[in-house]
């Protein structure tokens, strides 16, 4: 027969256990209902993650101005044995780029000129915000990286991004000071594109890895390798004519494509905002 | 001091949570990172559960899908699993040498990567490529010894 204190004790550990069942209970079901929120992209959701973005962000900015601090005074120093190479190699560079900015300081004129004898109006000018990669995803089934600007820096959803070379993707989560950018390889990610040689029309495809595919071409698409693929702006998200990538091979089953963007080795990039400068209707008449 | 050194451990994950998705120089948006709330769930709620409090391993979960841009709340269920697994085989796995921990965690990482497959490719409704997920529990397992010597040393000199 239990004394009372063993029936006490008894009773305490399954009152104990209940706790603990229970916690695990409610978080399993939090967990769950984020999931299920985040499938069909509710709006708690985005909060959720402006929430985490704007405490998580100082945090993450602090890192990786250390790193960046750190790899500039180690390339300082590597840079210092190699100066004199490097002089010989700017010179170089500087003499071939003043040549370009001639070309390109008359290729500007002309185009002015033809511009007015043809009555053409003005293009958009896009907004950029040029933003610093704070962070990578390194994430099995998601291609994103954090970009050190938000809503205070005037980004939205849904603007491409691109750097020197190309696209890099489109804003998909804006906080208040970071942003995620869906890079173009992510399985997510749909752009529609045209080949540059053939102007035959295509949906470029990410595979999570660091090509992507083209997919929805016809069975008599003119695509080879080497072929330039370029953003076509049919859907209103991406504008037209940014590289996206190159053709790199062809078969019976997949066209894959080399993005042109530096997915491996982002720093810098540039949000587009295509909209901000829309011009009212009868102006540039 | 008590206090920092029961901190100690959840500070340093969330430390090398953050650190490992800095962009260094030559890394790759796609490389793939070890999940160290994995390493923390398993090895804290096994040898230290006080370290390791559900609420604690819920946002960490929430912290390395924000990190990752993987939907909200999957890391944190297979934390709670892990967690609810362990916490049921307790006495089973304590009595191991480090080495068959090692092995057993490999074993495991391995596994939990087959579900967050799973799992991901249910909630995305597609067929997602698995190596990436069978890498970074690969990448999880070889970091696993490191982690476990290195949180070792933090607490041990906090706790003086």
């Amino acid at each position: 027969m239990k004394t009372t204190f063993q029936t006490f004790g008894t009773a305490s550990s399954l009152f104990y256990k209940s706790r603990k069942r229970l916690k695990y209970a409610i978080y399993f079901f939090l967990s769950v209902t984020l999931i299920i929120l985040g499938r069909f992209d509710h709006p708690w959701i985005s909060s959720i993650n402006y929430t985490i973005a704007f405490v998580v962000t100082p945090a993450i900015v602090t890192f990786e101005a250390v790193a960046d601090g750190t790899f500039n005074a180690i390339s300082w120093v590597q840079g210092l044995a190699a100066l004199e190479t490097e002089n010989a190699r700017l010179r170089q560079e500087n003499s071939r780029l003043q040549q370009y900015r001639f070309i390109a300081d008359r290729a500007v004129m002309e185009n002015q000129r033809l511009q007015e004898l043809l009555n053409v109006r003005p293009t958009f000018v896009p907004t950029l915000v040029t933003a610093r990669v704070i962070a990578v995803a390194g994430g099995a089934y998601s291609k994103s990286v954090l970009i050190h600007a938000g809503s205070e820096d005037g980004l939205r959803v849904d603007l491409p991004v691109v750097d020197e070379n190309g696209l890099v993707g489109r804003t998909i989560q804006v906080g208040f000071r970071a942003t995620r950018v869906l890079l173009t390889t992510d399985f997510n990610s749909r752009i529609p594109v045209q080949v540059e040689r053939s102007k035959r029309n295509a949906i470029i495809v990410g595979r999570n890895d660091d090509l992507l595919r083209m997919a929805f071409t016809g069975p008599d698409m003119d695509v080879s390798v080497g072929d330039r693929i370029l953003t076509t702006g049919h859907g209103g998200m991406f504008p037209a004519d940014i590289i996206v990538g190159t053709v790199v091979e062809v078969d019976e089953d997949d066209i894959l494509i080399r993005p042109a963007a530096n997915l491996e080795n982002l720093d810098f990039v540039r949000v587009l905002d295509y909209n901000a400068n829309q011009l009212e209707p009868g102006e540039g008449n | 001091m008590g206090s920092l050194a029961n901190a100690s451990p959840a500070l340093v994950t969330i430390f090398l949570i953050l650190f490992m998705r800095v962009p260094f120089e030559d890394s790759d948006a796609g490389m793939f990172i070890p999940i160290f709330s994995l390493i923390f769930t398993y090895y804290f709620r096994l040898h230290f559960p006080q370290y390791a409090r559900l609420w604690l391993i819920f946002l960490m979960g929430l912290l390395e899908d924000f990190l990752g841009g993987g939907y909200l709340g999957l890391t944190s269920l297979i934390l709670l699993l892990v967690s609810a697994l362990f916490e049921r085989r307790r006495n089973i796995f304590l009595q191991s040498s480090f080495l068959t921990e090692i092995f057993i965690f490999t074993f495991f990482s391995l596994a939990i990567s087959v579900v967050y497959w799973m799992l991901a490719s249910f909630i995305m409704a597609d067929f997602l490529p698995g190596l990436p997920f069978f890498f970074q529990g690969l990448m999880t397992a070889l970091v696993f010894p490191v982690y476990v010597f290195l949180i070792g040393r933090i607490n041990k000199r906090v706790s003086i």
